[in-house]
């Protein structure tokens, strides 16, 4: 009994250890029917739901589950029965404050002795928090996700051998050619080496446990450097932020800026190569300082870079000439500030260290330098420019004023259709206009050719050698009177203009008609003079031969003792006309030769020469009592002269005879050397006691047309002929008394020949 | 005036004389005559041959022929005797003169 009494007792123990386990089990526990009524529950499953045990005692399940978690708790509570147990089973309760939460249910069904349902034993817990939490973590993974996911960047997750864990899409497509990355060493798949990079950030990272930051090319297949990447490396920790786990490498394509900086290098490389080569001065100021000049700038101005270092700002402006400064400053300053209202070309001058004044064409704009605005200022030196421009504008001026003011008309026309663009009045006048204005408006040149082919026969001669000099053309005034211009002109055929000079030459070419009709009678008139010439020289000549012939064959037939008187008279008149006779033809011929110009002149002796003239005349006059002395300072004397010049002197010697009535004919001939002006002349004295030449017509008689009224008793053209041949020689001829105050004792003809 | 030198070479002596009334028919005369003269007196100016032209085509056949050239020129004697002109005669000239140089052309 005891043992039954402790049997009982402890069982009623063991039931309240239960009991009391049940009620205050830490978890919500319920008994259910095989209708899912509930049977019983614990304290936990009240408070948790809110209710007391009444409210709920014999009641579904279901009711206090929500419409979907009712829906399948009729279904799973079936196959609960059937397998005896379940787990982790989920439902959505509603407590009595109408608050859900979701339980993961567990149970387990008791059976009888006989295998038959009993009732199922639940306990569930509340895994609502852990629900919130699991689906905020999904939330966050996913975000992560998609970030890692869309993010532009490459993203790769190395471990601490450097083995890839995971990479971004960006990764992948980036290294394409390396696929499959992961598990592969970062070196081999991004750079194809096979030992890992002498610089590396990831490594960096790894050993510092800090972030690193490397610029590195980017490769494509074979190492071929396609661009540059930022890589920037992360340690990554594990889960209590204490150990280096591995790297999460942030890989920026950065070749687009490197790409844009080296462009950038280069142009201003290239800027910098053309600034420095130009001829023009380039400046860039920003904040009244020169942040650059080039070496034109320097050379230009003067100042070096050691002479502008410590300028303060704006200290520039003093280089600007004062006259221009307050405009030019304005103007940089706007500039440098980026306005708008701006003048981008003007001219100032500027004041060189030196001092000199140099005129500069500015060309200046608002430019973006090192993220501001400054002044780029391009300047040309255009000192000589402005001084040429000055001297063409006053040679303009000058040219303009002679344009106007030309005694010849001066114009321009089109070569198209001949009108007059611009002329002088002088040029109007020409053609019957009194203002230019008048033949601007109304004269087409065209129309007044009177040559119709004329204007394209002077254009084809202008555009031959460009211009052309003295043509004549032959047009008509604005009334119709015919006009010969002489055109001096120029062609500007892209310009579709000539410039010219026109001279009214109408009289002139009236003139030349004149001279040509003149010169035509003259020509008849000397043919018909040299049909005389050669009529006398030769064909009467020959007359005056055969007489003279005839003359000495009769004398030779007849002694002349056997002739009269009478008879010998007339012969003797017959010779000496004869000899008359040729002496005239043969002056005539001699003038002749030197009237056209057919002396020539030489150095000859000239005692030679008179030697020969007094033989001749002795010979010739063989017949009268003449008596010719000769005294010369030398036997030989040279002077200029020529082959007429014995003519000369025989026909002064025979001037002597035969204007002589003396019975004893005596002629002297003397020679002397003298000095006129610094100049050696000889001076040859031809003396005669013949009849004397009165003094007033001692300078006729050199004249040949002195003889024509005959009255002197006839030299003949023989003293004319003396003179010209003297004259042609370089000398001179003239008349003397050979006794100073009586001409009637005879005359004295003095020759002076040059001696060189 | 042909005339007149017969009457003046008769006068010398026994002559046999042809005249001619132009330079070719001289050039002719002279070429087709079996006996050649002795000597040429040649006149400058004629009709159709002048006696430049003439004195030339005589010398060519014959570059001894003796010629005396005669011209009222006498700037032509240089040109004359360049030529071949054994002698110049200056119109008007005397008897003596051309019968001197007549004698002189014969004898040499």
């Amino acid at each position: 009994m005891v043992k039954d009494y402790d049997k009982t007792q402890e069982i009623r123990e063991l039931e309240n250890r239960y009991k009391l386990f049940y009620e205050y089990a830490p978890v919500p526990y319920q008994s259910l029917d095989e209708h899912t009524k509930i049977i019983d529950v614990n304290q936990v499953w009240l408070d948790f739901f809110g209710y007391k045990k009444e409210e709920v005692i014999g009641k579904c399940f279901g009711e206090f589950l929500v419409l979907k978690s009712r829906e399948l708790l009729t279904s799973r509570f079936s196959h609960f029965k059937k397998v005896g147990v379940i787990q982790d089973v989920e439902y959505e309760i509603i407590k009595k404050n109408g608050t859900h939460s979701i339980i993961w249910l567990d149970g387990r069904i008791e059976y009888d002795k006989n295998g038959i349902f009993y009732q199922a034993h639940c306990f569930f817990k509340d895994i609502t928090e852990r629900k919130k939490f699991e689906n905020q973590l999904w939330k966050s993974e996913t975000f992560l996700s998609n970030v890692f996911t869309s993010i532009q960047d490459g993203i790769s997750v190395l471990d601490k051998n450097l083995n890839i864990i995971k990479v971004n899409p960006i990764m992948e497509k980036w290294y394409a050619h390396s696929m499959p990355m992961l598990g592969k060493k970062c070196y081999d798949v991004y750079h194809e080496r096979s030992k890992p990079c002498e610089v590396c950030p990831s490594i960096q990272a790894l050993k510092s446990g800090k972030p690193a930051y490397e610029v590195v090319p980017k490769r494509g297949p074979n190492q071929i450097t396609i661009g540059w990447l930022d890589l920037y490396s992360f340690p990554l920790l594990d889960e209590r932020g204490e150990n280096i786990i591995g790297v999460i490498e942030y890989v920026r394509d950065i070749s687009e800026r490197k790409n844009a900086e080296q462009k950038l290098k280069e142009s201003e490389e290239k800027f910098r190569n053309i600034a420095e080569q130009s001829f023009m001065s380039i400046y860039i100021i920003q904040d009244g300082i020169f942040k650059y000049r080039n070496q034109r700038a320097t050379d230009v101005s003067g100042y070096t870079e050691e002479d502008i270092k410590d300028w303060k700002p704006y200290e520039y402006a003093k280089i600007i000439h004062p006259e221009d400064r307050e405009f030019v400053l304005e103007q940089s300053k706007k500039k440098q500030e980026g306005a708008l209202d701006v003048l981008d070309r003007y001219r100032f001058r500027i004041i060189k260290k030196s001092g000199e004044i140099v005129w500069i064409n500015n060309f200046s704009k608002t430019i973006n330098y090192k993220g501001k605005p400054a002044d780029l200022v391009i300047t040309e030196d255009i000192t000589e420019k402005i001084e040429a421009e000055q001297k063409l504008k006053e040679s303009e001026e000058k040219y303009k004023y002679l344009f106007d003011n030309a005694q010849v008309g001066l114009y321009w026309s089109r070569i198209s259709d001949g009108k007059f663009l611009e002329c002088n009045d002088v040029f109007a006048k020409l053609f019957g206009y009194e203002k230019k204005e008048e033949l601007l408006e109304d004269y087409i040149a065209t129309e007044h050719y009177i040559y119709p082919n004329q204007r394209n026969e002077i254009l084809d001669a202008i555009r031959k050698n460009n211009e052309v000099r003295g043509y004549e053309i032959f047009v008509t005034k604005r009334d119709g009177t015919p006009i010969w211009l002489s055109i001096s002109a120029r062609m500007f055929e892209k310009e579709n203009r000539i410039e010219g000079a026109a001279i009214d030459i109408t009289k002139r070419k009236k003139a030349e008609q004149e001279l040509l009709e003149s010169e035509e009678r003259y020509k008849k008139a000397y043919d018909k003079a040299d049909f005389y010439k050669d009529l006398l020289a030769h064909d009467v000549s020959n007359i005056l031969n055969n007489i003279n012939a005839s003359v000495q064959l009769m004398k030779i037939w007849k002694d002349v003792h056997d002739l009269s008187a009478k008879e010998r008279d007339m012969l003797e008149i017959i010779k000496q006309q004869l000899k008359r006779g040729a002496s005239l033809v043969s002056n005539v011929r001699k003038l002749s030769e030197i009237e056209e110009g057919e002396i020539r002149v030489k150095i000859l002796d000239v005692t030679e020469v008179l030697n020969n003239s007094i033989e001749d005349i002795k010979s010739r006059f063989h017949e009268s009592d003449i008596e010719i002395s000769f005294t010369s300072p030398q036997e030989t004397i040279m002077a200029k002269g020529g082959e007429l010049l014995i003519e000369a002197f025989e026909n002064l010697l025979i001037n002597g005879v035969t204007h002589n009535d003396s019975e004893k004919i005596r002629l002297w001939i003397a020679i002397t050397e003298i000095n006129q002006e610094g100049n050696n002349y000889l001076r040859i004295e031809f003396k005669d006691n013949g009849i004397g030449i009165a003094d007033d017509r001692k300078n006729a008689i050199f004249e040949r047309n002195y003889n024509k009224d005959r009255s002197t008793g006839g030299m003949g053209i023989g003293l004319s002929l003396v003179k010209n041949i003297i004259n042609n020689y370089g000398g001179r001829v003239w008349v003397e008394n050979r006794i100073q105050e009586d001409f009637s004792q005879g005359s004295n003809f003095i020759v002076l020949l040059t001696t060189r | 005036m042909l005339k007149l030198y017969e009457l003046i070479l008769s006068e010398m002596g026994e002559f046999s004389v042809e005249f001619s009334i132009n330079g070719k028919n001289a050039v002719d005369i002279y070429k087709n005559h079996p006996e050649k003269p002795k000597v040429i007196i040649m006149d400058h100016r004629m009709p159709i041959m002048n006696g430049f032209d003439a004195m030339n085509e005589i010398l060519q056949f014959n570059g001894d022929t003796k010629i005396i050239f005669a011209s009222a020129d006498s700037t032509m004697r240089d040109a004359a005797i360049s030529m071949g002109a054994s002698a110049f005669l200056s119109k008007p000239f005397r008897i003596e003169e051309l019968t001197k140089l007549i004698n002189k052309a014969i004898t040499e």
